[in-house]
């Protein structure tokens, strides 16, 4: 079976290898890493707008244009969160956390280069994991029903309120209920009941995920950076862009647990990379032995995320293929163009056209090498964007907030929405409320609430459930944990803890050997 | 480096010049040749029945009309949301939404909406129908068992629909109809959401469209039980035919949801006479969308304008006054031009 | 953020304030979500009612800044003093008159002009005016001829707008505003 999936693969890849098919590669991962750095443009947006200017090629050249967009544009977020602090995409906010302090420190290229390594290792793993497990682990990402998915927004939330307020929690967590309500504001997707807009007409079709993003991270940035009335111009050197095996093989355990959890919860439907990202993060900060680090610059946090939110994309086609159920907003796109092109994938995708799996992994490959290797290449280049002065760099950056927000809807309503999360995000910043919370609560808002009221009506109104099915009361101790774990007593009752067990511990094993 | 700079230089000359160039060329009653991309609204979310719909006759158009057709999705309150950002927009006719004709048509008496068909010229491209389908691991092997166990156990079996104004949703009351039962209706973001949770067993029935359903029969996860029509549905891929709900309820009287492109019917004329003359020559006939649809198990039936709003107003009645009679609507649909069926 | 270090001491002031915002706003959220249509007229489930969702995120976000405001208090934070010269003070401060200039200009581009000028010209200006206003008003970034400063902010705004419009019109298929 491993042999015939092998060469199967191998098939399909050499396929792939004409002139044509690599140039399409190029350009189309090119254009995602593009897309990805502007701030507003997302993949799925990308994804929608190839697949339309696709669907003159043959069947597997569209697909294969289209998961280069997915990868690169998943990618190129990273740039912009690592140079200017302004994720390109939701899920990217992970990155900005370590990543845009090694930039100031000089250390922009070392980040890139280790961010790029982090993705393709990422995506591997996800590619492997993909040709391997498709069938198990799309029939598993069908355990997670409504009860589990309102635990999962739960989740994200409080993950990303306790990881970017390291310091005090709380705050992190206001951020993420906000972001919560704002996804309330307008149409909810149950009755079509329109909430809290009060007449207004733009708002009663609620608030885009994108143009907030754009205005509390890119807008709010800018304002950051034009109030001072001197700023360091950050050096930075570039000895070494490619990171050392040394460095890599020092992260291993980080690197393989972010790319095999990455790849889960991309499966996961409706859960993307955004989650992904935060999700591998926090495990890595737990067992890091430098958690101290995190938040600070470490290079640990960035890959994790990084490696996390790739191996999501590789991930996310797998209910793809093996359910029809698309993973992530991007991978919703993929499916349909699939459709457009006369593939059904489904769960008889492998008794009908097994080829088509393999297909899939080989173009995951080829996207994932040109990441890389566009990746690494103009990284001198790109840096030097920090050596530009603010006074010059801003308005540009500006500019892209104001057309990203609009390119979305065509409504100049987005417009206004950027600018007012620019200054909501900016007072909160100045407040020390992280605004990566409020962003991640804007995506899981809908998640929460028709998934909240369905288990609700399901259930008849009873709550057991919520505690009692199995992965459910799994990630309900999780959150538990997440919640309590912050608290100081928690703290310092778990060092005590610690400590006894590691005193018993070795008591014990001093009788032994005693 | 210099020399890139002049490049660039140029280039954004050339850019701004073209831009600035835009929209300066004569009418013609007949023909219309946009001078720049259109954008189809899609006011439902990418991968629904409308997504799939409309992204390949997207493309036909683009080649048709020589410029670019941009599908922008936009889903919120049954494709209000969308719809009314078509009405809000510039009418040149370089706007359109689309979606199935049943929604259009009731936004008004369903006080989503003040828009009805009058303000559009329809042009549409397939028909859909409902299946009813159960879990594969549920007992009811037929129709009448799933009928009898919803008296039997009132108000405690779940029907997966994708809400309010859904085709799942119009289907499961229009069997209420006929045959009084209490169920549970839990609702979905789409079509798909709902197919999806009823493989996965979280609930135990759904009425969504043959072509949300169709991969799920085929693998055999999901069993058809009837379909809302007064013929046998055959699937491609499928031996057995799936009955149609006749068989059980002889008088039920369904028709067929249609689901095209809407434009606005005050945009210049020469949009509207552009599009039918394509829809009229290109569209009827096109293999590749009938091929599309039989694979996706809906009925291609290309027509526009008058036509296509004969076609499809059974449905509209059908739709608008069952929603009334569930006390769905704020209005009785004759108010609003749409006489009982 | 570096320049948080001095600001540490009013933070409980500031928590203090924003705590009694948030308890204000989370009373709102959860008054307007009570008071929400049950939507029973079309039969609908009242565990599905479109306000539970809200109104529970109103009472979390309440008890959240409920914690924040108890928090603030025991730190000191409700001694709350404005006097005359250190309103005075903020406002002449550089750091807030670069604030207000940069979101000044902003604002004016994205709701003044964007949708109201044409696309391109619109940005050139904005380009134009926010490059020359910090280089030659502010004037601490770099210190070269007044005609150098002028030539480049004009090349760099007209590259700027040109690009971006050409880019977002026929690459990503935008209809500029």
């Amino acid at each position: 079976m491993l042999t015939q999936g092998i060469q199967l693969f191998v098939q399909e890849l050499s396929n792939f290898l004409t002139l044509r098919t690599l140039f399409d590669v190029l350009w189309a991962t090119q254009l995602g890493m593009i897309v990805g750095m502007l701030p507003g443009l997302t993949a799925t947006m990308g994804v929608a707008l190839m697949t339309t200017l696709t669907f003159h090629l043959p069947p597997t050249n569209a697909v294969l244009i289209l998961m280069c967009m997915y990868i690169g544009a998943i990618y190129g977020g990273g740039r912009t969160a690592i140079l200017l602090n302004i994720p390109g995409t939701p899920a990217n906010a992970a990155t900005a956390v370590d990543g845009h302090p090694l930039a100031r420190a000089g250390r922009a290229g070392e980040a890139i280069g280790i961010g790029t390594t982090g993705s393709f290792i990422g995506s591997v793993i996800g590619m492997l994991l993909l040709a391997t497990f498709t069938p198990i682990i799309g029939r598993f990402a069908l355990r997670f029903q409504s009860f589990e998915f309102f635990w999962l927004a739960i989740f994200g939330v409080v993950i990303s309120g306790n990881l970017t307020a390291p310091k005090d929690p709380l705050k992190g967590w206001i951020s993420g209920f906000l972001g919560l309500f704002v996804a309330m504001i307008g149409m909810e997707a149950i009755h079509a009941h329109v909430r809290f807009s009060f007449g207004h007409r733009p708002l009663s079709g609620g608030i885009d995920l994108i143009p907030a993003m754009v205005g509390a991270f890119g807008f709010s940035e800018i304002i950051s950076m034009m109030k001072h009335t001197r700023v360091e111009l950050i050096q930075t050197k570039i000895e070494r862009v490619i990171p050392r095996l040394k460095t890599i093989w020092g992260f291993k355990r980080t690197i393989t647990r972010s790319g095999i959890v990455g790849t889960f919860i991309g499966a996961i439907p409706g859960v993307g990379e955004d989650i992904a990202a935060w999700v591998n993060y926090d495990l890595a900060m737990r067992s890091s032995k430098k958690p101290e680090e995190f938040g600070k610059g470490s290079l640990e946090g960035l890959i994790a995320s990084e490696t996390g939110n790739n191996a999501a994309v590789a991930g996310a086609m797998i209910p793809v293929l093996s359910l029809a159920i698309p993973g992530s907003a991007p991978a919703a796109v993929l499916l349909a163009a699939m459709f457009i092109h006369g593939v059904r994938p489904g769960p008889l995708i492998m008794v009908e056209n097994p080829a088509f799996v393999s297909s899939v992994v080989a173009m995951v490959f080829l996207g994932t090498v040109a990441m890389l290797v566009l990746g690494l290449s103009a990284v001198k280049q790109i840096v030097k964007v920090l050596l530009v002065p603010r006074s010059k760099l801003m308005p540009i950056v500006f500019t892209l907030c104001v057309i990203g927000a609009f390119a979305i809807n065509s409504r100049t309503f987005d417009i206004g929405v950027m600018v007012m999360f620019g200054l909501l995000g900016y007072a909160m910043r100045e407040m020390d409320y992280p605004v990566a919370p409020m962003v991640l609560g804007i995506i899981l808002g809908e998640i929460l609430d028709t998934n909240l009221r369905r288990a609700l009506v399901i259930s008849r109104g009873d709550l057991t459930p919520f505690f009692t099915r199995p992965i459910s009361f799994a990630l309900f101790v999780i959150v538990l944990l997440s919640l309590v774990s912050r608290t100081s007593w928690f703290i310092s009752g778990r060092k005590a803890l610690t400590g006894a067990i590691v005193g018993a511990v070795r008591a014990m094993v001093g009788r032994v050997r005693g | 480096m210099k020399k890139l700079i002049v490049m660039i230089a140029v280039l954004a000359v050339v850019a701004v010049a073209m831009v600035f160039a835009r929209g300066v060329r004569e009418e013609d009653p007949d023909v219309w040749e946009p001078t720049r991309p259109i954008t189809v609204v899609v006011p439902w979310g990418a991968g629904g029945s409308t997504d799939q719909t409309v992204r390949p006759l997207a493309a036909v158009l683009e080649e048709e009309l020589g410029q670019s057709v941009v599908v922008v999705n936009t889903p919120g309150a049954t494709g209000s949301v969308g719809t009314a950002e078509v009405l809000n927009a510039r009418r040149d006719g370089y706007t359109w939404t689309s979606g199935a004709v049943k929604d259009l048509a009731t936004y008004r008496v369903r006080d989503l909406l003040e828009t009805d068909l009058d303000d559009w010229v329809l042009f549409l491209s397939l028909a859909q129908v409902n299946v009813v389908s159960v879990n594969k691991d549920e007992p009811y092997q037929d129709f009448a068992e799933l009928a009898q166990a919803f008296l039997d156990r009132p108000g405690e079996i779940d029907v997966g629909t994708a809400g309010v104004g859904s085709a799942g949703h119009t289907a499961i009351q229009l069997i209420n109809r006929y045959r009084p039962i209490e169920y549970t209706e839990v609702t979905y973001g789409g079509g798909a959401p709902a197919v999806t949770a009823t493989v996965a067993g979280e609930v135990p029935v759904t009425t969504q469209l043959a072509s949300e359903q169709v991969d799920m029969i085929r693998a055999g996860e999901l069993r058809p039980l009837a379909v809302l029509s007064d013929e046998p549905l055959k699937l491609e891929g499928v031996d057995e035919e799936i009955p149609p709900i006749t068989n059980w309820i002889p008088e039920f009287e369904a028709a067929p949801i249609y689901f095209g492109i809407f434009v606005p019917a005050d945009v210049p004329q020469n949009v509207i006479n552009t599009l039918g003359r394509i829809w009229d020559e290109t569209i009827v006939g096109n293999e590749r969308l009938e091929q599309l649809a039989l694979e996706s198990a809906s009925v291609f039936a290309p027509k526009w304008g008058e036509e296509a709003r004969t076609a499809a107003f059974p449905m509209v009645q059908l739709d608008a006054w069952l929603a009334y009679e569930m006390g769905d609507t704020v209005m009785r649909p004759d108010e609003a031009g749409i006489p009982r069926p | 953020m570096g320049d948080k270090v001095n600001e540490d001491k009013g933070m409980p002031r500031a928590d203090f304030v924003t705590g009694l915002v948030l308890l204000g706003f989370s009373a709102a959220v959860l008054y307007f979500s009570v008071t929400m249509p049950r939507l029973e007229h079309r039969g609908i489930n009242p565990l599905s009612a479109p306000g539970v969702v809200p109104g529970l995120l109103g009472v979390v976000i309440g008890v959240c800044s409920l914690a924040l405001l108890i928090r603030a208090v025991v730190r000191g934070g409700y001694r709350l003093t404005l006097s005359g010269g250190s309103l005075a003070a903020f406002v002449s401060s550089s750091v807030v008159r670069r604030i207000i200039v940069t979101v000044a200009i902003c604002l004016v581009y994205a709701w003044g002009l964007v949708g109201r000028v044409h696309y391109t010209l619109a940005t050139f200006l904005f380009v134009l005016v926010f490059v020359l206003f910090f280089e030659l008003v502010f004037g601490q970034e770099e210190r070269r001829s007044l005609a150098r400063t002028v030539w480049t902010a004009t090349l760099e705004a007209a590259l700027v707008a040109g690009i971006v419009s050409a880019v977002f019109q026929y690459l990503f298929l935008v209809a500029l505003p």
